[in-house]
């Protein structure tokens, strides 16, 4: 049985969606495999959770979806609109601040590490 | 990569949970299609790997997810939800009485124009009582197309739509209620060719007795409508929880 994800990675499937497709337009399968290398296999999502991403993005206009048919099925390949770039830009630096946030408390930079 | 002889899952508890969710029919069977497609990937990638087929269609169930988590997930995302289970009271609730003013205006709208551009000719060439039977003919057929056939045209369509969507009970019929009374609650008359003005003009008609005669009849012909759609999406089956 494949893991859930846990609650702090709510936005995540979002986020790396939007950042892949931004290079290449991609299916579902193919993204969540892009996915998997490109984070050298530390971030493994449950592969049919990225598809309630995947619409949710398009209905709030930041992905458009095309239908082609391959080898006799109909697949539906992703790509990110102009909305989609500037939603990507601002989940990257929404991101960032919570990384070096959590950079900061696992190194013991923070002034509260001081306060006894 | 080789074609796939595999049949996927019909995902249809999934399908069923999103319905009654309140995801729109057209985007479940989107889903739907999109997970079979995924599914068919996983397995032909673990045959491509030498596993049995078997394994493999346990593979690819595993690596899709537990279902439980993906209808979660999609119930989450409120933008998925339909226009009807966000706005119950503006699509089933005053929806039928809105559109049923549109669908009636048409035909009454063409039939004044008719009668605007007929009257000159047909005033020298019918005689008083043709002109008589045909007014009352066209009366008696405005009124029975705007108080019966537009509201169970209506009725029916909405019943198909809740039970296809699995929608709520209670915004419909208090819709139902409402268009069955407005369409019990008028009368039509036309003045043609005589008078000026207007030619067709509706007027209320509150007679309580006449009223519920005249709703009842339209629920009992709309009522076919509701049993076919009921029965068709087996509305009122239980979905036993995995």
């Amino acid at each position: 049985m494949s893991q859930s994800n846990p609650p702090f990675m709510s936005g995540v499937p979002e986020l790396l969606a939007l950042r892949l497709l931004a290079q290449q337009e991609m299916y579902g399968y193919e993204l969540v495999k892009m996915v998997r290398l490109v984070s050298e296999e530390n971030i493994t999502l449950g592969e049919g959770v990225v598809y309630p991403a995947l619409h949710s993005l398009e209905k709030s206009g930041a992905l458009k979806s095309t239908s082609r048919p391959v080898n006799g099925r109909t697949r539906i390949y992703y790509s990110v609109t102009t909305k989609g770039h500037r939603r990507l830009k601002t989940l990257t630096e929404k991101w960032k601040g919570i990384r070096d946030g959590i950079e900061s408390v696992i190194e013991g930079e923070s002034p509260c590490f001081n306060l006894k | 990569m080789f074609q796939s002889k595999i049949t996927p899952p019909e995902f249809s508890y999934l399908a069923e949970k999103l319905l009654r969710g309140g995801i729109a029919p057209r985007q479940v069977k989107r889903t739907v299609a999109e997970l079979q497609d995924h599914y068919i990937d996983l397995y032909e990638e673990a045959i491509g790997h030498g596993i049995s087929e078997e394994k493999a269609k346990q593979e690819a169930h595993s690596a899709l997810g537990n279902e439980q988590d993906l209808i979660k997930e999609m119930l989450s995302q409120k933008k998925l939800l339909s226009w009807a289970s966000r706005y119950p009271w503006a699509i089933y609730g005053f929806g039928p009485i809105f559109f049923a003013v549109i669908i009636a205006s048409a035909p009454i709208g063409i039939l004044e124009s008719l009668l605007i551009l007929s009257e000159d000719m047909t005033i020298y060439l019918m005689p008083d009582w043709m002109q008589n039977s045909l007014i009352q003919h066209l009366t008696n057929s405005t009124f029975f197309v705007s108080s019966y056939i537009i509201p169970i045209i209506i009725l029916g369509y909405m019943c198909f739509q809740v039970s296809k969507r699995r929608d709520s009970l209670v915004w419909p019929i208090i819709g139902a209620t409402l268009l069955c009374v407005v369409a019990a609650s008028y009368n039509v008359n036309i003045n043609w060719p005589d008078l000026p003005g207007s030619h067709i003009y509706l007027y209320g008609d509150f007679n309580f007795k006449t009223m519920v005669i005249r709703a009842l009849v339209n629920v009992t012909l709309a009522a076919a409508f509701i049993i076919y759609s009921f029965k068709k999406y087996r509305f009122f089956e239980e979905l036993t929880d995995r």
